[in-house]
């Protein structure tokens, strides 16, 4: 275990302002602070945001001093360790009480703004989980309240019976949806060029012809939207493809395709502003699969490595 | 003009170049090498360093560097200076919430970065277009 520890004075003259956006800033890191020192566990992360700091304080007329500590002698890791949960811990508390407020007030608000809210808990719950480097304990308690919170916003799935079909039965085939595709086609679009089809043709029409395979279509006959499903999603399933990656990508494609005005994957805010900014440039639909294909394989890569 | 910074990019150093290619310099000719070598060779090449430490286009004053070209050539255009505060939450993990479309962003960012390691010029080939569509929702975002 290796320890960043970071101090700094400024010119006692003036600067108030800075120091208040110094000890703001040191808090959003999640560094622990003891007797005037700044703690945090050491990554190439954690060693950036240290050094942009010191680049901050020197500007502004001060003086840092950046240690790397292997050992405190005073305290051993784990009191160092368990100082950090004690710090998060005070953050999960205080997000448990606002859902069991939520709770409360819930059936007198509009499904809208239940989201909105919900939002919001989950925006402030990736922060804090973002510094929680110690994986406190109280993490998942809060995870699995939020789930169940969230799940109260979506409409039950009919039960949909999804029938098991075969790779190769759908290779050298023509693929047709129609133009523009946004989420869920190109979604479908990446899943078949790489686990289907590399070489797949797609085509976009209206209409699809009688040997072509249409999806997300209205009449599309096997891959379309089925009961609560996106189309997506039944491909998923169709073909038993299944990671843990996948099925975060998924929850991201549906919540985007059947908007219900609330998103609980971080990710979806970024991926609507880009696929909706596509539209609004006019694509063709060969550039919009191009750059959708790449899109989606970036977006899966980051998925895993997270996982 | 040659603009130079640290190999190995995730956020800031793919989105500054688009921003310079953009609004700065069409001609921009962009060198990604070991940080150590960052400004030797701004000086022999006579090339703009960023994001790096001690230079006006770095973090300063809490900007991101993106956000420090924006002051410097006085871009001002509200859907440009939203870019950049997605861009800062997307880049400073520390402050991923301040707008909700960083997240995806820097999740996508990391993704290319797992793929492409450290060959910088194929990761901006693919995120140029990702920053124009970024600012074609900012644009719709700030008339709104």
């Amino acid at each position: 275990m290796t320890w960043l520890v970071f101090s700094y004075s400024l010119p006692s003259k003036g600067g108030s302002s800075s120091r208040v956006t110094l000890w703001r800033r040191l808090q959003h890191l999640g560094a622990l602070e003891l007797t005037g020192l700044y703690i945090l566990p050491e990554n190439a992360e954690t060693l950036e945001a240290f050094n942009w700091l010191a680049q901050e304080v020197e500007a502004a007329g001060g003086k840092t001093t950046l240690m790397q500590v292997q050992k405190f002698s005073s305290l051993t890791n784990s009191t160092v360790i368990e100082k950090f949960n004690a710090q998060r811990a005070k953050g999960y508390q205080e997000l448990l009480t606002q859902m069991r407020l939520f709770q409360k007030t819930n059936n007198q608000l509009e499904l809208s703004e239940r989201g909105k809210t919900l939002g919001k808990l989950r925006r402030q719950f990736d922060d804090m989980k973002r510094i929680d480097f110690f994986h406190s304990p109280l993490k998942g308690q809060v995870a699995n309240m939020l789930t169940k919170l969230e799940q109260t916003l979506h409409t039950p799935s009919p039960v949909v019976k999804i029938t098991p079909l075969k790779v190769k039965d759908y290779q050298n085939k023509i693929w047709v949806t129609r133009p523009q595709p946004y989420v869920d086609r190109l979604a479908c679009i990446w899943l078949i060029r790489r686990f289907i089809d590399s070489q797949a043709t797609i085509r976009y029409h209206e209409v699809a012809k009688p040997n072509e395979i249409s999806f997300d279509m209205p009449k599309a006959e096997i891959f379309g939207h089925q009961g609560n499903l996106c189309t997506f999603e039944v491909m998923l399933l169709s073909f038993n493809l299944k990671d843990v990656a996948l099925q975060k990508l998924a929850d991201i494609v549906h919540e985007l395709d059947i908007s219900e005005g609330y998103f609980s994957q971080s990710e979806s805010y970024g991926l609507e502003a880009i696929l909706k900014g596509w539209l609004r440039l006019k694509l063709s639909d060969k550039d919009l699969e191009a750059r959708g294909i790449q899109l989606f394989e970036g977006l899966y890569q980051s998925l895993k490595e997270k996982l | 003009m040659k603009w130079i910074t640290r190999k190995n990019a995730n956020v800031d150093r793919i989105a500054c170049p688009w921003l310079i290619k953009r609004f700065v310099d069409q001609e921009a000719e962009f060198l990604y090498v070991a940080a150590e070598e960052v400004m030797v060779l701004a000086e022999r090449e006579k090339a703009i360093p960023y994001d790096i430490p001690d230079v006006e286009l770095g973090h300063v004053d809490g900007r991101c560097s993106f956000e420090s070209i924006l002051v410097k050539y006085h871009l001002n255009d509200p859907a440009l200076q939203l870019v950049g505060r997605i861009v800062h939450g997307a880049d400073v993990p520390a402050e991923l919430s301040i707008e909700p479309e960083a997240a995806g962003l820097r999740a996508l960012a990391y993704g290319f970065a797992y793929l492409h390691g450290d060959n910088d010029f194929e990761k901006l080939r693919l995120e140029i277009p990702v920053y124009d569509a970024l600012y074609a929702w900012c644009q719709k975002r700030t008339q709104g």
